[in-house]
């Protein structure tokens, strides 16, 4: 139950986040008790940057079995993780269909399944709608969410950086279902909001939803049975909301440490990195409480038009990444753009490996895994070819046990068969994901 | 809600009656040999009704004339043998289609659009609860004293020394030793105060006083930039308290929430101690705008109530049909609503005894009485908040309960303490939480039209309420409340009477601003940034001045003198300031003899080429480049959204040639070259002919001659819906035929009444969109009266 801290409750929290010295103290809390399983707490965070990235500056250069991993400009700031890091090359989106390149880049990137028909008209190609299918993030939380033993309050997060305020193709990554994107939260008030909530208001509430259904159930005779499914839906999330509290008010979870934020960031282009920081923080945060287990983290969207003056780039991103190959001038704003998403990547990796697990065993980093994406494979040409995937953490043998420190090239095989490989590692046995006629060789072998 | 699909059926076989009956038999049998071919030729690849196949499956629907389609059709139809139907064939298959599918009126006939089911849109739920909670205070008046009232206090410690000293300024944005107005002893800070203060300093105290108009909603940052202790008021909230000054920055920076359309009290107060001259600048950066002192123009020395905003982030409406509604939900979107109404409950709580004239003594004392107090005003809110009179299954559900549990509930307490809000145990405020809790998420509030389902009787309450919604984004006020009561909106002319004095509220002005700045698509180029090897003087600022001056002309096309649509496209004036006048090359500005350099003045266009607003620097620089014009976003822009025309995407992926690869092309050449292949030519004969026409205007707005050396060819042309040709030279020409342009008039009218009601404009029918126009074109195609009659037609409907 997402709500709001009203504006004089905001404005006294100040900088702190979660240091690793609190985390001892947590650990006392009932709810930082170990799984019982026995298993590691296992974690995915998927992050996205948009507009493709510069080839000679990302991918690294083939080493031989044994030499460390070469990290080329855009990639340098992973070095502290190095024996953590793979790069896949060769995954490919091959979705066809509906949309121009970039709405299929982002829509179809963890989905795996084409666009809907829609009214969403880009730069070329068809006109599309929403995804015609649910994101890998969003199949692994129903998962988790099912099984006593890895629920959590939230199951999923999606975070987002400086997401342009419209709903849109370009601007959406995860969904729930068909036509169901989910909207990142890019304001990080909004997701403390979420995240800690407030009790007096639940239990108001609780008061009055039994009567607002009531309500909706008397006048849904009033309208045609067109206009009724609208009304439904609505109902249906009243319902959502009311059970959601009852769960809520049974559990013990609310009485968690409330990080502090800086007050009063608010959305440009310059506060892009201050924003980008909270965020990790309150990921991290929701990670050691357990609120979930499945992350996004959204940079702008596809066809982001930051301008990153921070970075001596004046120019906005989507427009220079546009820019023939033969501009140098562009091509070292864009491998500056790229590095400086890899940084905030390094950052949240570092973030989690200061973190231990709240039962002692290990760090955040050694159970969670990031991938770190974008739609395309290069802004020029607009090719889903050769999709970055960059994967860091989730080293543990109690959770994902990914071997690190290399690279490795798949030629030209489907994105989708990463997705599997993703929902696989929980022991989610999906025999294909998206559109099946990109999964006939099952998950990608070799990552672990 | 009602279909609305028989009255469009109709108007068809109206239509199609007249058609059938016409003297000439080869129409008919031109039809049907139009409908043969494409039998024969087309079906395969297009499908029975063009909706397309698995082989070809873009549905053939847009809205070019039979003749442009006949010119397609002869040039590449059918695939492979474009010979093979060309000519008459070519023209009989494109009359067929055109009627029998592909027209938007075929479109319209054939899936009628309907009036669906909408919630409030984001705008509307803020405006909604603001008016809510404000129907409950006083009402501010605008009045015409621009500025604010600023108010010197000479003290000598903390004692006061002599009257204070009163001024209207134009804006706070001035050096103590700029006020002439002020004697020496506030001037000069070694002026000796009375000798039995003990103190040999006079310190000044500044107190600003009034309010500031928010002309559209969003974050407002405001600045004050002083070394003195600063208090800033904005709302009636303290946005900025630093007392204590002890730093060396000079600015302090604070921003809150704004809803357009309405003015806003605001109070600074700072002193100047131990300072020389002190600065004070008072400014603000409006959403998407710069820094800047608060121009005169949004400020007022009259006071305003404080305004209910909330906080809530809420998630964009859907606006992929071009315009913004309320036709989904979502998980997201209904958290919003709770926290608003959780936000607005826990503030209207807090101010109880003033919104509902309790005083606390008394309802400590009186707690019976207190209680009857609250449950009245609850049932006043609910009352407000359903736009209609209540039922009494609705007083009994939304309000009494509660309050007779709170009832009961003192009653019991009488021996023990009172209980309050934060105990489980009824008590008044208890009740009062849950019962505006309860309105505010209620069905009846968020989706007016299911409220006048559930009381058919109220026709006039809903008349009031879509009124309100259409000008305002708002609740029903009290004078539309009161016609309604007395039944005095069930006829044309009333309700036309309510609409037209509802025109002067700021909200209408806030709402008609929105519908330009969606139009004209203002919000999607907030900042512009271009080269700055290129153009050196192009900054921020500029920029910013180019949107103002894009504003002011468009608010005073719309509210002052004749409200003439015709004059959005001729206008040889422009409102420029001091920069903007020197960047555009505006002569006959002297900065010497502007008392604000800020400030705007309308002056002569610095060239004839320069013709109202697809001209207009803004539009023709937020329409380009980095570096180079974009004839093809300008002509997009033009077909779309000033035409009305629907574009079809092109059919491959085509990154624009980039200039750096053809340096010896001008921009005109290196479009033409791009689009020439025949599967472009299609759009892009549209497209680039309007475009070009404004080649005489660079990326930064700047009229130019030349392109890399060779004179700029603004040559294009037009090929109407109606199938009439124009050819077009340069932006005047342009101008001149947009002003009288058919299709323009219908697409203006169209998209600013689905602006207005937020639902299509043929789902009431085809007849209303002619009778509209009609009207438009019978009055001179004025703005105002548009406004009006667009707004009473769609609350009248049934």
């Amino acid at each position: 139950m997402p709500l709001m801290t009203s504006p004089s409750r905001r404005e006294f929290l100040r900088v702190a986040g979660l240091s690793p010295a609190l985390a001892p103290l947590l650990a006392n809390l009932s709810a930082f008790a170990t799984a019982p399983t026995g298993r590691a707490k296992q974690r995915l965070v998927i992050i996205f940057s948009p507009n493709g990235i510069i080839p000679d500056n990302f991918w690294p250069p083939a080493s031989a079995a044994g030499e460390p991993l070469e990290l080329p400009k855009i990639l340098e700031p992973l070095a502290p993780h190095r024996d953590r890091t793979l790069v896949l090359k060769g995954l490919c989106n091959q979705i066809n269909g509906d949309g121009d390149g970039h709405m299929r880049g982002i829509g179809c990137l963890l989905t795996g399944v084409e666009l809907l028909p829609g009214n969403v008209q880009g730069g070329s190609h068809t006109p599309a709608g929403w995804s015609s299918g649910n994101s890998i993030d969003q199949e692994i939380r129903e998962f988790l969410q099912k099984r006593p033993e890895t629920r959590t309050r939230f199951g999923s997060l999606e975070f987002g950086v400086y997401v342009p305020d419209t709903a849109d193709t370009w601007t959406r990554m995860v969904y729930a279902g068909r036509n169901k994107p989910i909207a990142p939260i890019d304001d990080p008030y909004q997701m403390l909001g979420k995240l800690y909530g407030d009790a007096r208001d639940r239990k108001a509430l609780g008061g009055i939803l039994d009567a607002v259904s009531e309500d909706f159930a008397k006048v849904r005779s009033l309208v045609s049975e067109e206009d009724r499914r609208l009304l439904d839906e609505h109902a249906s999330m009243i319902r959502d909301m009311e059970r959601q509290l009852a769960a809520d008010a049974a559990s013990a979870e609310l009485n968690h440490i409330v990080p502090e934020l800086e007050s009063g960031v608010s959305e440009k282009d310059e506060n892009m990195p201050k924003l980008s920081r909270m965020q990790i923080e309150l990921m991290v945060n929701s990670f050691a409480c357990d609120f979930a287990r499945v992350a996004t983290l959204q940079y702008t969207r596809s066809v982001g038009q930051a301008r990153m003056a921070w970075l001596g780039v004046e120019e906005r991103h989507h427009e220079l990444s546009h820019r023939p190959d033969t501009d140098l001038e562009a091509v070292e704003s864009l491998t500056r753009i790229n590095r400086w998403y890899c940084e905030e990547v390094a950052r949240l990796a570092t973030r989690l490996a200061e973190t231990p697990e709240p039962d002692g065993s290990g760090s955040l980093l050694d159970n969670t895994l990031i991938v770190w994406t974008n739609e395309l494979g290069k802004g020029n040409s607009h090719t889903r070819d050769n999709i970055p995937f960059v994967l860091v953490g989730g080293t543990s043998q109690q959770s994902w046990g990914l071997r690190g420190g290399r690279a490795i090239d798949f030629g030209k095989t489907p994105h989708n068969r990463l997705l599997m490989w993703l929902a696989n590692a929980f022991d989610h046995p999906i025999k294909s994901f998206g559109n099946a006629d990109f999964c006939g060789e099952g998950a990608l072998s070799g990552l672990v | 809600m009602r279909q609305h699909g028989t009255q469009n059926r109709r108007a068809f076989w109206a239509a199609a009656v007249v058609f059938l009956i016409l003297p000439t038999e080869s129409l008919a049998s031109d039809r049907d040999r139009g409908a043969q071919i494409f039998q024969q030729s087309c079906v395969e690849c297009h499908g029975e009704l063009g909706q397309g196949t698995d082989y070809y499956s873009i549905p053939l629907r847009g809205d070019l004339p039979p003749s442009e389609l006949a010119r397609i059709i002869s040039a590449t139809m059918p695939e492979g043998d474009p010979q093979a139907c060309s000519g008459e064939d070519a023209e009989a298959v494109a009359r067929y289609l055109y009627d029998a599918f592909y027209s938007p009126f075929a479109q319209a006939r054939n899936r009628p659009p309907r009036r669906e089911l909408s919630r409030l849109t984001v705008s509307q739920l803020e405006q909604s609860i603001a008016d809510l909670v404000g129907s409950f205070r006083w009402q501010g008046q605008w009045g015409d004293q621009r500025g604010l009232t600023v108010k010197f206090t000479k003290r000598v410690n903390t004692g006061v020394v002599d009257q204070p000293v009163d001024l209207v300024l134009p804006k706070v944005d001035f050096f103590l030793s700029d006020l002439k107005s002020l004697d020496q002893s506030y001037l000069d800070p070694t002026a000796k105060g009375k000798e039995e203060f003990g103190n040999d300093r006079i310190d000044v105290h500044v107190h600003v006083d009034g309010s500031v108009y928010a002309p559209e909603t969003g974050e407002y940052e405001f600045f004050v930039r002083t070394a003195g202790g600063v208090e800033l008021w904005i709302n009636s909230e303290p946005i900025i308290a630093e007392r204590v000054r002890s730093d060396e920055q000079t600015e302090l920076r604070a921003r809150t929430k704004l809803l357009g359309g309405r003015a806003y009290p605001i109070a600074l107060s700072t002193a100047r101690i131990a300072q020389d001259d002190p600065e004070l600048t008072l400014g603000w950066r409006r959403p998407d705008g710069v820094d800047e002192a608060i121009p005169t123009r949004f400020l007022s020395t009259s006071f305003y109530p404080q305004i209910e905003i909330t906080d809530v982030a809420f998630p964009p409406d859907d606006r992929s049909v071009g315009y913004v509604r309320g036709a989904s939900v979502s998980r997201a979107w209904d958290e919003a609503v709770t926290a608003a109404a959780l936000e607005t409950t826990e503030s209207v709580i807090d101010k109880l005894d003033q919104l509902a004239g309790l005083k606390p003594e008394e309802a400590e004392l009186d707690q019976a009485r207190a209680n009857i107090a609250a449950q009245d005003f609850c049932l006043q809110m609910a009352e407000q908040a359903f736009r209609r009179k209540l039922t009494d299954d609705e007083r009994w559900r939304f309000v009494e309960r509660y309050f007779q549990s709170a009832a009961a509930g003192l009653l019991a307490a009488q021996e023990g303490p009172p209980a309050d809000v934060e105990s489980d145990s009824p008590s008044t405020a208890w009740a009062t939480e849950r019962a505006l809790l309860a309105i505010l998420k209620s069905p009846r509030f968020l989706y007016p039209e299911i409220g006048y389902a559930l009381d058919a009787s109220q026709t006039d309450a809903r008349v009031a309420g879509r009124l309100a919604l259409a000008l305002w984004d708002s609740l029903p006020d009290k004078p539309l409340q009161e016609a309604a009561k007395r039944n005095g909106l069930s006829d044309t002319e009333a309700a036309r009477r309510q609409a037209e004095r509802m025109l002067s509220d700021p909200r209408t002005r806030a709402k008609v601003l929105d519908f330009f700045s969606q139009w004209l698509r203002l919000d999607d180029v907030a900042q512009l940034s271009r080269d700055p090897e290129a153009f050196p003087d192009f900054n921020d600022r500029v920029a910013a001045d180019m949107r103002s001056s894009l504003e002011l002309f468009l608010e005073d096309v719309v509210w002052k003198g004749d409200s003439d649509l015709r004059r959005l496209f001729l206008s040889d004036r422009l409102y420029v300031n001091v920069r903007l006048a020197e960047f555009l090359g505006i002569e006959g500005i002297d900065p010497a003899q502007q008392q604000d350099p800020e400030a705007f003045i309308e002056a002569p266009a610095e060239t004839d080429l320069r013709s109202g607003v697809v001209s207009h620097p803004f539009m023709v620089t937020s329409l380009s480049y980095y570096r180079d014009t974009s004839p093809i976003h300008r002509g997009v822009f033009l077909a779309r959204h000033i035409l009305g025309r629907s574009l079809r995407p092109p059919p491959e992926a085509v990154a624009p040639l980039a200039p750096e690869l053809s340096p010896e092309l001008t921009t005109r050449e290196r479009v033409s070259l791009q689009t020439s292949p025949h599967q472009c030519q299609s759009c892009h004969v549209l497209i680039n002919d309007l475009g070009f026409t404004l080649e005489h205007f660079d990326a930064v707005g700047r009229v130019r001659q030349v392109d890399l050396g060779k004179p700029v060819d603004t040559s294009g042309g037009y090929v109407a819906t109606d199938g009439s040709r124009i050819k077009l030279r340069g932006s005047r020409d342009l101008a001149k035929y947009l002003a009288d342009s058919p299709d323009v008039h219908r697409s203006f009218v169209t998209q600013l009444f689905e602006h207005l009601t937020k639902q299509p404009m043929l789902a009431y029918g085809q007849a209303t969109q002619d009778a509209l126009l009609k009207d438009f074109r019978d009055h001179q195609f004025s703005i105002r009266r548009l406004l009006v009659s667009a707004a009473v037609t769609a609350a009248m409907a049934d």
